[in-house]
């Protein structure tokens, strides 16, 4: 699991009174914003647009009630459209910092048409279907939830019933993060239509948003809460340290040892101690390294020359 | 939140009058008199009391104290037929000083009724009902005769005897209540809707060529108020006390920010605590009068006018949240953010951080960048544990 920063923040206005973090049905109605924070749009009949801070601190900041569609088309912007539920029938340009929509894009007929699309790309929508297992392209010019196809396939996901899943972009521009009110993370790069490798686990949520400014993720918990995560797993777990090669006399041999959290995902950038057990011969190239973005630390062990004894004992520790 | 740079003394009314000089007709109730035996006003049933704010300007006319004045225009209730008046009430730009007791001022005077109407209506019955600024500054009002919308004559407080060639059915609308007027550009802004508000949307007409509605420009709120900032540009007040900035010709909602003024929305003029706004272009500030509580000695009514300049002022400074895992001995970036209290981020701030626990030690610390936020270096010696206290002075 990703390892939690911060929090979990009660959200507070500045009176320091809670607000009623309503239990939307659709997790589009908050995303994470790296300029603004999380923009909240509360309820129909309330239609209050709040920006939430990394703490939980809660600003009114206007009025018109919002489904947020992550638009990609121009990468530069962090930009977003709107639809305007529950209808579910239109769609517009919004501008984040006065919380307001400005011109309409589109407009379609008939029952929550709209309400499937998540991300503007360059030439289609893309939204998930209800099991969360399969990326649905619609076409620019959508004319209805049931004009898509199925463009891709995913794996380790989880059930979007209840909650379509929260989009955020990340450091490649290609590549889109998925996270499911399950927990599930998962990277699907929209050029080339597939599902792509990483996936991580952040627990059960409200909604989840990468925020690639900070390198870090931001979780609303089902209590309605904000904590703040690491990009990278908790350590959980450390292999023995393990050898590339039989080691020889007088020959240098790598020696890693792999750090993993409690879901098996690596974990990156983790500092390991190495040592030799005081009986051992020979040395080692470094007392400390990092591990690599597959969760692997390496060292080199140097091996005697000459030696009466052949008991080496490498010792690997973590400190955290 | 705005920077408040302008704070007027309490603008009164008529407080009192001695009885000799009193001689109301037969059927008017006669006023309390105070402990010192004179006639008091009071906010209802005195000689004169407010009963409306119908409209704040401000007038580059020069007196003592500087060279442009804040005028708050009120509807009073007066003892005497016909029963009410309005008044013109003069605060100096400056300093705040009450102008109407000066030398060289007559006092409170009350605007006249147009001398001559394009209808057989009563002279003596006409009643200023509301008011408004002109994108270019200049006043227009509307009177309980009917819709139509005269010119001001704000040196002669009369009203000009020709009607603005504005009349509420072209744009769809009962009445015009939330609008404003830019004659150079001919365009028309007004909340959308039949008369009073009640959606967050702007209607944008162009009457060079009749009537044509040009665009909509949705805001942050129900809109209670439209003024002119600068050319091209006004401000709009909502009902929930955020303010927008747009530029009416291209429909761009400029920014968003929290109004200084009320603390608790009135929507009617006559309720204490209700504010009209106005755009000061000489000083560049807004101005706010606000209908404040009668004076607790004599009874009178009054307002108050206040200035702020429209630039955004922290009010808050985020928790530092650590970007990476904390570790033993390992320098970890924490972020924070100073913000406004519409969210809004506030740049070039230098704040402090000091360790509150013996595991802490500061390493460094940035100004506060385009986002508001700031980032400070620290470490600890104890694995996922950090306490240190931010602050700064605004």
């Amino acid at each position: 699991m990703l390892e939690l920063l911060a929090g979990p923040f009660d959200i507070l206005d500045l009176n320091g009174d809670p607000q009623a973090v309503a239990n939307p049905s659709q997790v589009d109605c908050f995303q994470w914003d790296d300029d603004l924070g999380v923009m909240y749009s509360e309820g129909w009949l309330t239609e209050r647009l709040w920006i939430i801070q990394l703490d939980g601190t809660a600003t009114e900041r206007g009025y018109w009630f919002a489904r947020f569609i992550l638009d990609i088309q121009d990468q530069k912007l962090n930009a977003y459209l709107a639809t305007n539920p529950p209808f579910e029938s239109a769609l517009y340009d919004y501008q984040k910092r006065s919380g307001t929509y400005s011109e309409q894009l589109l407009s379609v007929s008939g029952t929550t048409p709209l309400k499937d699309i998540q991300v503007r790309c360059d030439d289609r929508f893309l939204g998930v279907s209800a099991a969360g297992s399969q990326i649905r392209a619609f076409p620019l010019d959508i004319d209805g939830m049931s004009d898509y196809i199925t463009e891709a396939n995913l794996t380790g996901t989880s059930s979007a019933v209840v909650r379509k899943p929260a989009w955020s972009r990340t450091r490649n521009l290609d590549v889109l993060a998925l996270a499911y009110a399950g927990g599930n993370i998962i990277y699907y790069d929209h050029v080339l239509m597939q599902q792509v490798a990483g996936a991580a686990y952040i627990g059960e949520n409200l909604g989840a948003w990468y925020s690639a400014r900070l390198d870090i993720w931001i979780k609303l918990t089902t209590a309605r809460q904000v904590e703040v995560y690491a990009a990278s797993p908790r350590p959980y777990a450390m292999s023995n340290p393990t050898a590339e090669s039989a080691p020889l006399l007088g020959r240098l041999t790598n020696f890693t040892v792999a750090v993993t959290g409690d879901m098996d995902e690596p974990c990156p950038g983790e500092v390991v101690d190495w040592s030799l057990h005081a009986e051992s011969v020979g040395h080692l190239s470094v007392s400390q390294s990092k591990t690599d973005a597959d969760g692997y630390a390496l060292v080199g062990y140097i091996a005697p020359v000459d030696s009466a004894s052949s008991e080496v004992t490498i010792i690997a520790e973590m400190k955290y | 939140m705005f920077e408040k740079i302008y704070h007027s003394q309490p603008v009164e009314y008529i407080s009192k009058i001695e009885e000799s000089v009193f001689s109301p007709p037969a059927y008017y109730p006669v006023p309390p008199l105070d402990n010192d035996g004179f006639f008091t006003a009071g906010h209802f049933g005195g000689l004169e009391a407010h009963w409306r704010l119908l409209h704040v300007f401000i007038d580059r006319v020069a007196n003592v104290f500087s060279d442009n004045s804040v005028r708050v225009m009120m509807l009073n209730r007066i003892y005497h037929f016909p029963g009410f008046g309005v008044r013109d009430y003069r605060v100096d730009s400056a300093q705040g000083r009450y102008l109407n007791d000066e030398e060289g001022l007559d006092g409170p005077s009350p605007i006249a009724s147009a001398p001559t109407l394009p209808t057989s209506q009563n002279f003596w019955l006409l009643r200023i009902t509301d008011m408004a600024t002109k994108a270019d500054g200049q006043i227009m009002a509307s009177t309980n005769q009917g819709i139509t919308w005269y010119d001001v004559d704000t040196d002669a407080l009369r009203l000009r005897i020709d009607p603005i060639s504005i009349t509420p059915n072209d744009f769809g609308a009962i009445t015009l209540k939330v609008w404003m007027y830019d004659p150079k550009n001919q365009i028309v802004i007004k909340s959308k809707g039949l008369s009073s508000p009640t959606v967050a949307e702007l209607e944008v007409f162009d009457t060079s060529e009749g009537v044509v509605l040009i665009k909509n420009i949705r805001v942050s709120g129900i809109p209670q108020q439209i003024f002119p900032e600068d050319e091209r540009r006004a401000y709009v007040y909502c009902q929930n006390g955020l303010l927008n900035l747009i530029n009416y010709m291209t429909g761009e909602v400029i920014s968003t920010l929290r109004s200084p003024a009320p603390v608790a929305f009135k929507p009617i003029d006559f309720q204490i605590g209700h504010t009209k706004f106005c755009y000061d272009r000489f000083y560049r500030r807004m101005i706010g009068v606000t209908l404040t509580s009668d004076d607790q000695d004599t009874g009178a009514s009054t307002v108050h006018a206040e200035g702020w300049y429209p630039v955004p002022i922290a009010v808050r400074i985020m928790k530092p949240i650590p970007l990476i895992p904390i570790r033993a001995n390992r320098i970890t970036p924490y972020l924070t953010k100073i913000f406004g209290d519409v969210g809004e981020p506030i740049g070039g701030v230098i704040f402090k951080a000091t360790p509150t626990g013996g595991n802490t030690t500061i390493h460094s610390i940035t100004v506060t960048d385009d986002h508001g936020e700031g980032i400070i270096h620290a470490i600890s010696t104890i694995p996922e544990e950090m306490t240190m206290q931010l602050w700064t002075t605004i």
